[in-house]
């Protein structure tokens, strides 16, 4: 019969008739038979049952030989999965051993049989011998062999996987560690369910193992490629069956993997260059024109000691007295610092000009013309001058003039570099001083 | 001379057949011709058909045992007497376990007494206790063997037989999780928090150990290896992965979660066979700034100022003219 793991399979042993087919049922107990029963117990297992996976009852366990019993006890066989994968079960014989004890009472004589036949009875326990063995009590064991054939038991197990971190546009090859849990050699197919669809999955190859075998298959994955990936989660669930049974699963587990990480591929880099690019010139553009507008404001202040004269002046002075050489050019130095403040000044001054405060004029008083005198108080007449004709005397306040901005840049700008001229010949003048005084020194001296 | 001869011809002929039939009719331990006496004992039992809990209570299996004297002979008055002659005599059935695997403790708890009765049996009864240690294979067959004495009393032969006792060990539900990496963790708001948890198996069976997340807070997420097989191995051992994301949108984060695991270990080959239910806690902190989100507004705002610097230049621009 057929048994598969952590099933229990049901049948009967006992003592046959052969004439009916059926189990003996007992119709009477010989005279010369004390007691009689039978016990039943297992010889021998398929694998001897080394690790404890057989379980064999009877029910009952004794038979008493009385009248209208029948000799047959109902047998359970349970087969459990071992501990152990490797330790697989595989189809066999079952030995099983049917224990009758018999108590003899006295053999000599067989009331159950008419005479003559009783006579021959006790002739022939005399000369056979078996008379002596009345009152004694005797086992024998007749044994039942049962075919077990053991189910395939397709199961396989898979270890977990790690949750893993990926890049975009990254293809990789996951191992999964999977063991055969079955009790035969068995392939084992895969099959892939995911509901993402820009994740390309190639199936785990199927595999071949034996009982309580290790072994991995591997997980083709491709990641899509993404600009800038935050973190986004992929769960890819993956189903194992047995080629036997294809459309049955018998394992599942659900790998969880996270791509996280910047891309740049071919036409993204481009495209990231051309806005840099963009940015850039934008930049670019707004800082010249910028110093274009400063510039027709007002002529940045050349270095002084970049002016060819004066690097001519310096070069000698260096080579002559370096003293004075670092002196004049600390001067010089601060000279240029201070035309940069001056510079920055009046360039803001020209960008945001200060609010033009307004002063009021003060309006021009009128004198007002004296009153006629009336006819009728005649007073002496004073000499009378001639009148001349009244003038309106206007009081002149002064009116002060603000200076008016000068919208000219470029007389403005020419101003400055004549000052700046200015300012150079003064120096030079004051250099020749130097060396005029030097050189009367040494004369005199 | 002759008759002397025959005479001690006869004689020694009277003398082997009287030794021969002494030899067989005299009763001893092995089938003799006149009578033979013997134990017997009809055994009669139920095998556990429960489970023995490992490290549990004893179990007790009572043995109903009938003794009986065996006569018989050639003469069965003469045996009868024989057996009479040896009425009231005390007997002891000795119980013994003999053989069983070594997770297992046995023990009878006393060998029943009786008295020999001629032509009335004596019912008996013996109690067998077991107990299972928890390195008892779940189902794993247990069995006791236990050999049935009764000694020889004078010229009653032995009896001696042996029966059987089966059993399955119970199934032991236990799995300690460990944390190799701690309960807690502290994390950027951009980034995962990944918990290995490794599982032992404490048990007796190979046991299939399911995971569930039961709270976790508004926001957060988290996912963990829906189920592990342990082998029955003891101190075999798998790893299950708890993730866990916390909120990640633009700004600034300062929180923590408390995430709440179930878990129930099951035996793989007995569905059925459940064990309790525990709880696991871990906690996660998310603490830093966000980024993500920032190129839906990084663009605009490059946008707005080279649009202001655009506007800046005309504005000066316009000073100047003035």
């Amino acid at each position: 019969m057929e048994i598969g793991y952590n099933e229990t399979v049901y049948f009967n042993v006992g003592m046959m008739d052969f004439e009916t087919g059926e189990f003996q049922k007992v119709q009477k107990v010989q005279s010369f038979i004390f007691s009689r029963f039978m016990n039943f117990e297992v010889i021998e297992y398929p694998d001897e049952n080394k690790y404890g996976s057989w379980k064999v009852l009877f029910n009952p366990t004794t038979i008493e030989y009385k009248e209208g019993s029948v000799l047959k006890t109902n047998v359970s066989v349970t087969l459990h999965a071992p501990t152990e994968a490797a330790h697989a079960i595989q189809s066999g014989i079952l030995k099983l051993g049917m224990k009758v004890t018999h108590a003899y009472g006295s053999l000599w004589f067989n009331r159950d049989l008419p005479f003559p036949n009783s006579f021959f009875w006790t002739l022939y326990a005399f000369i056979g011998g078996w008379g002596r063995y009345s009152g004694t009590v005797d086992e024998g064991i007749r044994e039942v062999e049962v075919l077990l054939k053991i189910k395939p038991y397709h199961k396989v197990k898979f270890s977990s996987v790690p949750y893993m971190f990926f890049r975009p546009d990254e293809i990789v090859s996951i191992p999964i560690t999977v063991q055969n849990l079955g009790n035969y050699n068995d392939t084992f197919g895969f099959r892939v369910v995911t509901n993402k669809d820009d994740v390309k999955i190639a199936d785990p190859i199927s595999i071949t193992l034996s009982p309580g075998e290790i072994k991995d298959t591997y997980l083709g994955v491709y990641f899509p490629p993404s600009f800038l990936d935050y973190g986004t989660r992929h769960d890819i669930k993956i189903q194992a069956y047995s080629i036997d049974q294809p459309n049955v699963t018998i394992a599942e587990r659900t790998v969880y993997l996270e791509t996280k990480g910047i891309y740049f591929s071919e036409m993204s880099s481009l495209g990231i260059i051309i806005l840099i690019f963009i940015v850039l010139v934008i930049v670019l553009f707004l800082i010249f024109r910028r110093k274009h507008i400063m510039d027709n404001i007002c002529v940045k202040p050349d270095k002084p000691w970049d002016i060819p004269e004066e690097e001519k002046y310096l070069k000698k002075l260096k080579q002559r007295d370096k003293q004075k050489y670092n002196e004049v050019l600390e001067i010089m130095e601060d000279e240029y610092k201070s035309a940069l403040l001056w510079y920055e000044y009046y360039v803001k001054s020209i960008i945001q000009p200060k609010p033009v405060k307004k002063e009021k004029i003060k309006e021009v008083k009128k004198e007002k013309p004296k009153k006629k005198e009336k006819f009728l108080f005649k007073k002496e007449k004073k000499p009378s001058k001639k009148k001349e004709k009244e003038e309106i005397k206007i009081i002149e306040v002064p009116i002060i003039e603000k200076e008016k901005v000068l919208v000219d840049r470029k007389a403005r700008a020419e101003k400055i570099m004549k000052e700046q001229t200015l300012l150079r010949i003064r120096r030079d003048q004051e250099n020749q001083r130097r060396k005029l005084k030097k050189l009367s020194s040494q004369e005199g001296g | 001379m002759k008759k002397n001869f025959r005479s001690v011809k006869a004689t020694l002929i009277m003398g082997i057949l009287l030794v021969s039939l002494s030899a067989a009719l005299v009763p001893t331990t092995s089938a003799g011709i006149l009578f033979n006496l013997e134990h017997l004992v009809e055994v009669n039992y139920e095998d556990i058909t429960g489970i023995v809990a490992p490290r549990g209570e004893w179990e007790t299996i009572t043995f109903n045992l009938t003794y009986k004297l065996v006569y018989g002979g050639l003469f069965p008055n003469l045996a009868r007497l024989a057996a009479i002659i040896y009425a009231g005599r005390p007997i002891v059935v000795k119980i013994v376990p003999i053989e069983s695997p070594d997770w297992v403790i046995a023990s009878v708890d006393q060998s029943p007494q009786t008295s020999i009765q001629v032509d009335e049996p004596s019912d008996l009864q013996a109690r067998l206790s077991i107990k299972v240690d928890e390195d008892a294979p779940a189902y794993g067959g247990g069995y006791v063997k236990l050999r049935i004495t009764v000694p020889q009393v004078g010229g009653i032969g032995k009896f001696e037989t042996e029966v059987d006792v089966k059993f399955d060990p119970g199934y032991l539900p236990i799995v300690q999780p460990q944390f190799p990496e701690g309960e807690y963790k502290l994390i950027g708001p951009m980034d995962t928090a990944v918990f290995p948890i490794e599982v032992i198996n404490m048990g007796n069976a190979r046991t299939r150990v399911y995971f569930e997340i039961v709270s976790i807070k508004d926001d957060w997420s988290a996912i963990i290896t829906d189920e592990i097989v342990l082998d029955e191995n003891e101190g075999s051992k798998e790893t299950v992965w708890l993730t866990i994301k916390p909120p990640k949108s633009f700004g600034y984060h300062d929180e923590s979660a408390a995430i709440y695991i179930h878990y129930t270990p099951e035996m793989v080959e007995q569905p059925d066979y459940k064990g309790e239910t525990k709880p696991i806690s871990l906690l996660v902190e998310s603490r830093g700034f966000s980024f993500i989100g920032i190129e839906i507004i990084i663009l605009p705002i490059i946008i707005i100022v080279v649009i202001l610097l655009i506007l800046y230049q005309f504005v000066i621009k316009k000073r100047l003219r003035k």
